[in-house]
């Protein structure tokens, strides 16, 4: 009797150990750098489809031929339809709004010298059509109206700069460069490279995705300031993001409350098939495929 | 709930009736009426009623802002529920007493671009319970039983700093339950409740 219960006993002791269930999986050290990173290249995607590859597709629709200038309207412009507003101003207008006006000073910009100005106007309710990624909107630039200005430096050089009236200010100041002869359709162009820096401003839009009151938005907001050290050289784009084949970009992410963040991206290309991104970050570097 | 309460009330009075149909003038017989003892359940139903109940939150990135601690989960430990219980019999086939039960969980909270521990979760479950129960098979070693209890739970919850005490009801239902062993004994229960649905342990009569 006294086996049975000492075996009842051990089971019970042994029966009253832990349960223990899995940690979460650790992930990369550097996970933070990457979503700040892909924020980052989610809004670089976003300014120069909708700012400056309007610039290089209108350009490329003035130069063409006559005949061709239908398809490519459906091709590059597929939402707007194209409007003469006088001798250098042009209209791009979504059904019966001006969603952009092209001020062609000096005709092409394939011209050495030739400036052009692009206004962007925003739509009625201009918050619902904010880019929106991973718990923050891209406030920069969709608000308001915005101009951007582009110049020809040296006949395959552009100089494009954009800047909102804001604390602190959100602008880009970029330089693209080709060797090409041909003048390019746009700067999502493998044989382009990007430098310059600029500042991107998101607004923090919390769990829910609901935008609070205003002054709430505005202590919630996050910015990335960004330098490209070395040349971005462009390789492919996916909806959201570019994919840069070469160059190196350091980026610095901040609020009003004096966080920052700092992270640094190299760009490597070692074969044919896919690109590396080196991120560092918090002192950990590590790649990304 | 409701209607398992009404059960075991009924139950109760249909062997209170059954009590009362004994003969007065039979010798009281004589038996050891105190015990004491002690086991262990399974977890399931605390965690699931009392732990996930009020959440185990950690910072994870996709939830926060870039500048809130980006964290993940350590290994999550549940101590297999720990009850002690006296109960003092008034008949043969009759048990009143009392129950206490302790569970414990935690989980260190790491932050990610370092692997460092940079907070701890905990869960501490304590409840207090007067029992009933009848044993409906009553041989030499082995008597089978069924029983309740309806109380009360203690819950506190230390997590980055910050405590927090919650009050909640427990229960535990005895569907059936064996023991083996005269003075000392073992036990099996099987029921619902913060036991868990499956039970053991040691305990002792005198």
């Amino acid at each position: 009797m006294k086996k049975v219960i000492f075996f009842i006993a051990l089971l019970s002791v042994s029966f009253s150990s832990c349960y223990v269930e899995e940690a979460d999986l650790a992930e990369n050290r550097t996970q933070k750098g990457k979503l700040i990173y892909d924020t980052w290249s989610f809004a670089m995607k976003n300014t120069v489809t909708d700012f400056i590859n309007i610039a290089f597709h209108f350009n490329y629709w003035l130069e063409a031929p006559a005949e061709e200038k239908n398809s490519i309207e459906d091709s590059l412009f597929s939402n707007y339809k194209i409007r003469k507003e006088s001798a250098d101003v042009w209209q791009l207008l979504k059904g019966n709004q001006i969603k952009y006006r092209i001020y062609c000073i000096n005709q092409s910009l394939n011209n050495l010298g030739a400036r052009w100005n692009i206004v962007r106007y925003p739509d009625s309710y201009p918050y619902s059509e904010l880019p929106y990624y991973n718990s923050y909107s891209f406030t920069s630039f969709y608000s308001d109206t915005m101009e951007l200005a582009i110049s020809n430096l040296t006949g395959r050089k552009w100089h494009v700069w954009m800047n909102e009236n804001t604390t602190p200010k959100t602008f880009i100041d970029f330089t693209f460069t080709t060797d090409d002869v041909i003048m390019p359709i746009g700067v999502d162009n493998e044989n382009m490279s990007l430098s310059g820096n600029g500042t991107f401003r998101f607004n923090y839009l919390g769990f829910n995705g609901i935008e609070e009151d205003e002054d709430e938005d505005t202590k919630r907001y996050g910015f990335i300031d960004f330098t490209i050290d070395s040349p971005l050289y462009y390789r492919s784009c996916s909806t959201l993001f570019f994919f840069w084949k070469s160059g190196k970009v350091s980026l610095e992410a901040y609020n009003l409350y004096q966080d920052t963040l700092k992270i640094e991206a190299t760009f490597l290309f070692p074969e044919a098939n896919y690109n590396t991104i080196q991120l560092t970050y918090n002192g950990v570097t590590e790649n990304y495929h | 709930m409701k209607r398992i309460i009404l059960f075991w009330g009924i139950l109760c009075s249909f062997l209170g009736a059954q009590a009362q149909q004994e003969p007065v003038s039979a010798p009281s017989p004589t038996f050891p009426r105190h015990s004491l003892q002690i086991g262990s359940g399974d977890p399931t139903l605390i965690r699931l009623m009392y732990i996930n109940r009020s959440g185990c939150p950690y910072y994870h990135l996709i939830d926060n802002d870039w500048f809130s601690p980006d964290t993940y989960r350590g290994k999550k430990t549940t101590l297999f529920p720990i009850s002690l219980s006296y109960s003092y019999s008034l008949k043969k086939w009759l048990a009143l007493g009392g129950m206490t039960t302790y569970n414990c969980y935690f989980y260190s909270e790491y932050e990610r671009s370092t692997r460092k521990v940079v907070g701890q979760f905990e869960k501490h479950f304590f409840a207090f319970m007067p029992t009933i129960h009848f044993t409906w098979l009553n041989k030499k070693i082995v008597s089978l039983y069924s029983g309740g209890a309806l109380g009360v739970a203690f819950l506190y919850t230390y997590s980055r700093g910050e405590h927090l005490w919650e009050v909640a009801p427990a229960f535990q239902l005895t569907f059936i339950g064996i023991r083996v062993g005269k003075t000392w004994y073992g036990f099996g229960e099987y029921g619902v409740g913060v036991k868990g649905f499956l039970a053991t342990g040691i305990g002792y009569k005198f």
